[in-house]
């Protein structure tokens, strides 16, 4: 069964490049799913079924960091995989990142292998841990 | 730090951006052999946005339309003649400007400082040149870029700037 991928960024052109990256990917894809903030995602994730969230940090309404947040808080969400797309280069925020559980960091401008390293490593890990 | 380092910096910085980003070819002040001619600012799409943190300013990216339909094409893999690239050209100018802007902050400060980058907003690219003119105190390194043949022109702008806050010389 394919993976159920939710794509949260605030930039149409960034939605539609991460989406063609992964549709070109070879990865066996599900159904991929789009929001433009953190609280549109969270409404997404609880509505249908997810493997993984791909999503930015600057967002208006909700920033990523405030629905990772909500995400580790909630029972239902907190075991998805999470990978961060950003222009973020803080050592700070990464620590912070790292804090909340997520692994996939993927540094903007990126490349469609670093994009789908990272969708490797974390599905891996997911799989592995569950 | 010296004007002409964060001119530099810059320069390189959106040169990278544009590069990795949009697969552009973009020649610097140091390929030209004299300054290119600004198209006027009815055929260019311009892009702000503002950022706040150890300093604040903001961030202006123009370029033309012409340009900004084959960025936005490049970054979506999308033929020239797709609507699509139009639909997302003002959006490929936000977005590579979000990019220079996040890569170009810790070149400048460092590392650690946390800064919060505000989203990108569509402008007028005459009022944003005019803001230049207006406030030359703040406008702390603008560069013109050829890239794929067109003028491309980024500038930066700080409210607050303690020297204290630069890491580069």
């Amino acid at each position: 069964m394919g993976l159920n991928i939710l794509i949260v960024d605030d930039s149409p052109i960034m939605r539609s490049m991460i989406k063609r990256i992964l549709n070109l990917s070879g990865l066996d894809i599900g159904e991929m799913r789009f929001a433009g903030n953190g609280d549109e995602g969270l409404t997404v994730m609880h509505a249908h079924w997810l493997d993984l969230v791909i999503a930015d940090l600057n967002m208006p309404v909700m920033d990523g960091f405030e629905m990772i947040s909500r995400m580790r808080g909630d029972e239902v969400l907190r075991n998805i995989p999470v990978i961060v797309v950003s222009t973020e280069g803080s050592g700070t925020k990464i620590e912070k990142l790292r804090g909340m559980g997520v692994t996939g960091i993927v540094h903007k401008p990126f490349s469609p292998e670093e994009i789908l390293k990272a969708v490797n490593e974390v599905v891996y890990e997911a799989a592995n841990e569950s | 730090m010296k004007a002409e380092n964060l001119t530099h910096t810059l320069e390189a910085t959106a040169s990278s951006v544009l590069g990795e980003a949009a697969f552009a070819m973009v020649d610097g002040p140091s390929d030209w052999d004299e300054p290119p001619q600004l198209l006027p600012a009815k055929d260019m799409i311009a892009a702000r946005l503002q950022f706040q943190g150890p300093f604040t300013g903001s961030m202006f990216l123009a370029a033309p339309v012409t340009l900004a339909h084959e960025l936005a094409a490049n970054m979506l893999g999308l033929e020239l003649d797709d609507p699509e690239a139009t639909l997302r050209r003002g959006d490929a100018v936000g977005e590579l400007l979000n990019m220079i802007c996040g890569n170009l902050l810790p070149l400048i400060a460092g590392n650690a400082p946390e800064f919060s980058i505000g989203a990108p907003a569509t402008v007028d690219c005459a009022a944003a040149r005019d803001m230049a003119g207006a406030h030359p105190e703040d406008l702390r390194a603008i560069v013109t870029l050829i890239v794929e043949d067109e003028p491309v022109e980024a500038a930066l702008f700080l409210d607050d700037f303690p020297p204290e806050a630069a890491t580069l010389p």
